[in-house]
């Protein structure tokens, strides 16, 4: 698995620059349409999805995948790994994007006579407690997606998944919106504890995630390369 | 003799293309050529052997395990006929991971074939030239000492010079006759130099496995012009109905098993030593007689 995650580590390492301008430019245009909770949600999505998307490209180009497989390690060690190497993006997506709106967040409160745009931003400890729970949902967003991506890229490789991913994509958010609009959310969230709202979400994922591990390693096992 | 690679019976389906029941061996201290026309099944075999695909029927034993076994991989270093890296990767980047994978990885061994083959601390892999990627591939499957080598065209699209340090290495290889090298190639030329054993496979059966000093150092291409090829086939030199020929402008080409015999029977036939290709030629395309 440490073969798996240095190499992994290897291929993501030459885009962590370019994917860091980015997120700091996306994050500060969010900022601007949403509020800070809202900007972290969104990158710890995107910034996962983005070097999800090199890694598995990583694997087709120049034949690594194939190299790789000669290598002393079996295939669930490399689909272990690969979900390690994605669990750890998506850690350290959250842990930069909080830092990061906390910083915004003391900045703007910081700044004696802010205008109206800016001392929106502010720092509080109820805006910090929701910043931490949209991160957090915005990581069990992250690995929904890695659950429901994964298998499919170990069993018939990036080119061919990328076919699919944008009709799971439309299913998810057409049953999800169909289901909200005509039954509505069947829960009055003010009445949950925010824990409950984010450890759910997140728990829930993390199962997923151990199930989507368990199909990839059978997928992966049985695929010729 | 402990056979570093034993399959036997391989049989595996792709469409209209099939492995039919192939077996192969290589022996420790020899150098195995698998040679063939493409899409004759050279890949297929080296995909079978090394687990990377499944094979319908057939046993396969590497270094005296059986495939599933997986634990052989550490003694065995594999060259792709491309450099098979992650393209972004520097080249401290690939020795981590072989440190990782390897056991008895050996970064002075690493660097030491890296630095007579040009390759450069801080180089990535993208940047570095065909011959460079292959000198790359070599060195990763020579660092962590494997017993033996299985290698799919390395010398593929490098020139001479390049292909001769390659072939140096392997020959360095096999030096202390404990190690094996499968190696297919269309080169025939660099087979002449480093291999034992020469394996022919078309449409996906092994058509024959022979010494390479039977092909290049006893064989011979007769040249035949009109009236001598009846007196070869007269002669006995070659058995009936295994007289292989080809006709030319000339006359006949004929593949002689023995160019020693021809020469002691005294027939006045012009013989030169055949080389690999023109074994090949003879073997696959010839007319038999």
């Amino acid at each position: 698995m440490r073969t798996m995650f240095l190499s992994d580590l290897a291929t993501v390492r030459p885009a962590v620059k370019q994917t860091l301008v980015t997120f700091f430019i996306v994050f500060l245009i969010l900022l601007f349409c949403m509020a800070p909770e809202g900007a972290i949600a969104a990158v710890v999505v995107m910034i996962p999805y983005l070097f999800f998307y090199t890694l598995a490209v990583g694997d087709e180009s120049s034949g690594w995948e194939k190299m790789r497989a000669t290598l002393p390690m079996s295939r669930k060690q490399v689909v272990l790994g690969r979900y390690a190497v994605v669990g750890s993006l998506i850690v350290a997506a959250f842990v930069v994007a909080l830092a990061t709106g906390v910083v915004v967040m003391a900045i703007a409160g910081a700044i004696p006579n802010a205008p109206d745009w800016l001392a929106r931003l502010a720092f509080s400890s109820e805006r910090l407690g929701n910043a931490v729970a949209s991160g957090v949902l915005g990581a069990a967003c992250s690995l929904l997606f890695c659950a429901a991506t994964l298998p499919f890229a170990f069993r018939f490789g990036i080119t061919r998944s990328t076919r699919v991913y944008p009709i799971l994509a439309v299913l998810a958010f057409v049953m999800a919106s169909a289901f909200i609009v005509d039954q509505g959310i069947p829960v009055n969230l003010d009445a949950v504890s925010p824990v409950l709202i984010c450890g759910v979400p997140l728990l829930g994922a993390i199962a997923l995630c151990a199930v989507s591990m368990w199909a990839s390693i059978r997928l992966y096992e049985a695929r010729e390369l | 003799m402990e056979n570093l690679i034993e399959a036997r019976g391989l049989v595996k389906r792709y469409g209209d293309f099939a492995l039919d029941r192939v077996d192969l061996e290589v022996p420790a201290g020899y150098v195995v050529g698998l040679v063939g026309s493409n899409g004759t099944g050279k890949t297929t075999i080296i995909k079978s052997l090394l687990g990377l695909i499944r094979p319908e029927a057939g046993e396969v034993r590497m270094l005296g395990l059986p495939l599933p076994d997986g634990s052989w991989r550490q003694r065995v270093g594999v060259v792709f006929d491309s450099c098979s890296f992650p393209n972004d990767a520097r080249i401290e980047d690939i020795v981590r991971i072989g440190r990782a994978a390897y056991p008895r990885w050996d970064e002075a061994r690493f660097w030491e074939v890296a630095h007579t083959s040009g390759i450069a601390k801080g180089k990535i892999v993208k940047d570095l030239s065909r011959g460079m990627g292959m000198k790359l591939s070599l060195a990763f499957a020579l660092a962590h000492d494997p017993q033996l080598l299985i290698l799919d065209e390395p010398t593929a699209g490098l020139d001479p010079l390049a292909r001769g340090e390659v072939l140096d290495q392997l020959l360095d290889f096999m030096a202390d006759g404990t190690r094996g090298i499968l190696m297919s190639t269309h080169v025939t030329t660099d087979l002449e130099r480093i291999a034992d054993w020469i394996v022919c496979v078309d449409g996906g059966h092994v058509v024959f496995t022979q010494a390479k000093d039977d092909i290049c150092s006893r064989a011979g291409i007769a040249r035949c012009r009109a009236g001598e090829y009846d007196v070869l086939a007269a002669s006995g030199l070659v058995p009936v109905g295994e007289m292989r020929c080809i006709a030319r402008p000339y006359g006949m080409d004929v593949l002689v098993p023995d160019r020693f015999a021809l020469e002691r029977a005294g027939l006045g036939i012009v013989c030169e030593p055949a080389s690999i290709d023109a074994y090949l030629e003879l073997v696959m395309k010839g007319e038999t007689r």
